[in-house]
């Protein structure tokens, strides 16, 4: 590999810019789907960017008191742990390097989002950023725990921390879809707790907390921390795929790669369907059915896997 | 356990709801160009039979904004003035008159640009000599 394909595999493709596209599409495309369920129109496709565009023009303000230069830098930081992330996760036409526990890597780089949110909340000092932050952290024990355990399944099946393992064990059996469908959904419903979508949007519950921890956010970085959550549900959702799915499709080939996008589209729907669906949890009623529901059947499962 | 079957259930129940919505029109009409149909009943705009009003004062007396106002020089002689901006449609004046003069039409497109606009004589009646 040498300096120009480096570049391009950071920069172009499947790196950066590629991530921002997808991520801008299936942004437009879950608040399309959204709007259609309500039976509203819905923004043209090039709504998102638009946003972007519009709050990278716009003027950085924050609260007096406020330390500058720490709000600065967790947007910043939250935005390059995703990006990383997205680096170590094969996207379906080339592979990426991978090394023994790049799965826990992964993990870590993917629940730096919701640390640096709640940081977020508790460095602007406002009243709803304050609660929004706290309530991040609330929910970050449950379904972080949940998540981590039910795609765990998919690594104690293929017995090893790297993803290239999980990949070619599901090539050598079957996708671990069929397997551990059950594990795949209480992932899902890890995801959507990681990406505060409805029913688990109680630290941005817009009614209760305006935006939650980014109420005193404006300008860039704001939409920074929309880019942030946008990629973060490429690459969560590349991740579901590549644990449960991986195995349908052959590496390093189009048909591959335009498979592995319909995959993610059909995700994005699923998240949509869900967000249009259900109402906001109380935050009683999401420990409830993590603590006592998702995490006791994710341990039967797990249990499961390992006796079978 | 119980929840979580209700939760499941419930995304069975609503999806025949959303697909429905998802392949139907939207409900968004492009809204100057396009007007919405008000429904039957709809309270807008204060309108009078100016032959029916004997200038009583009922509906003056019970409007709950003051937004009625009678200007009575002798008993055939009078001005009730309507102040669009203090109304609120809510429709006391039609349920009020005696003589079936005031009433609500269903017209709900009311944006002026001056103050002056908001004050309608809705009857100006003067003394046959």
């Amino acid at each position: 590999m040498n300096l120009f394909n480096i570049f391009i595999r950071i920069f172009i493709f499947p790196g950066f810019l590629f991530m921002l596209i997808l991520a801008l599409f299936l942004h437009w495309l879950d608040r399309k789907l959204i709007a259609r369920f309500q039976g509203r129109v819905g923004p043209p496709w090039y709504q998102p960017l638009a946003d972007l565009v519009k709050l990278f023009a716009k003027e950085d303000i924050l609260p007096s008191g406020t330390n500058q230069y720490f709000a600065a830098i967790l947007p910043l930081i939250s935005f390059a742990s995703v990006l990383t992330a997205s680096f170590y996760l094969p996207i379906a036409i080339q592979s990426a390097p991978s090394f023994q526990g790049d799965f826990i890597v992964l993990m870590f780089l993917l629940s730096m989002p919701s640390l640096m949110y709640f940081l977020a909340g508790w460095v602007t000092q406002g009243v709803y950023s304050i609660i929004g932050g706290n309530r991040s952290l609330l929910q970050y024990f449950s379904y972080e725990v949940l998540f981590l355990l039910a795609m765990s399944g998919t690594a104690i099946a293929s017995g090893s921390w790297a993803l290239t393992d999980i990949r070619l064990t599901q090539i050598k059996e079957s996708p671990f879809i069929f397997p551990q469908i059950i594990g795949f959904f209480l992932s899902l419903a890890g995801l959507i707790g990681k990406l505060k979508r409805e029913p688990f949007d109680i630290p941005k519950a817009k009614s209760e907390v305006i935006a939650g921890a980014l109420t005193e956010f404006s300008g860039k970085k704001l939409a920074l921390w929309y880019l942030t959550i946008q990629l973060q549900t490429v690459v969560g959702l590349s991740f579901l795929i590549h644990c449960f799915f991986s195995g349908l499709w052959q590496m390093n080939t189009i048909i591959g790669f335009f498979i592995f996008l319909l995959f993610l589209i059909i995700l994005q729907c699923a998240l949509s369907a869900i967000s249009a669906i259900y109402a906001r949890l109380r935050i009683d009623q999401l420990i409830h059915l993590n603590w006592h529901i998702f995490i006791p059947l994710t341990l039967l499962h797990n249990i499961y896997i390992l006796l079978k | 356990m119980k929840n979580l079957l209700l939760y499941i259930r419930s995304f069975f129940y609503f999806l025949p709801n959303i697909l429905e919505a998802l392949f139907s029109k939207p409900e968004t009409i492009a809204y100057p160009a396009v007007t919405h149909k008000p429904p039957a009943g709809y309270r807008g705009s204060v309108r009078i039979i100016a032959e029916n009003c004997i200038g009583c004062g009922l509906c003056v007396r019970d409007c709950p904004s003051a937004a009625l106002k009678l200007e009575k020089d002798s008993k055939q002689s009078f001005r009730l003035i309507h102040y669009r901006d203090r109304c609120t449609s809510c429709g006391q004046c039609e349920l009020s008159c005696k003589f079936n003069s005031i009433y609500l039409d269903n017209t709900y497109e009311e944006a002026f640009s001056k103050r002056k606009a908001f004050i309608e004589v809705l009857v100006n009646k003067t003394e046959n000599k």
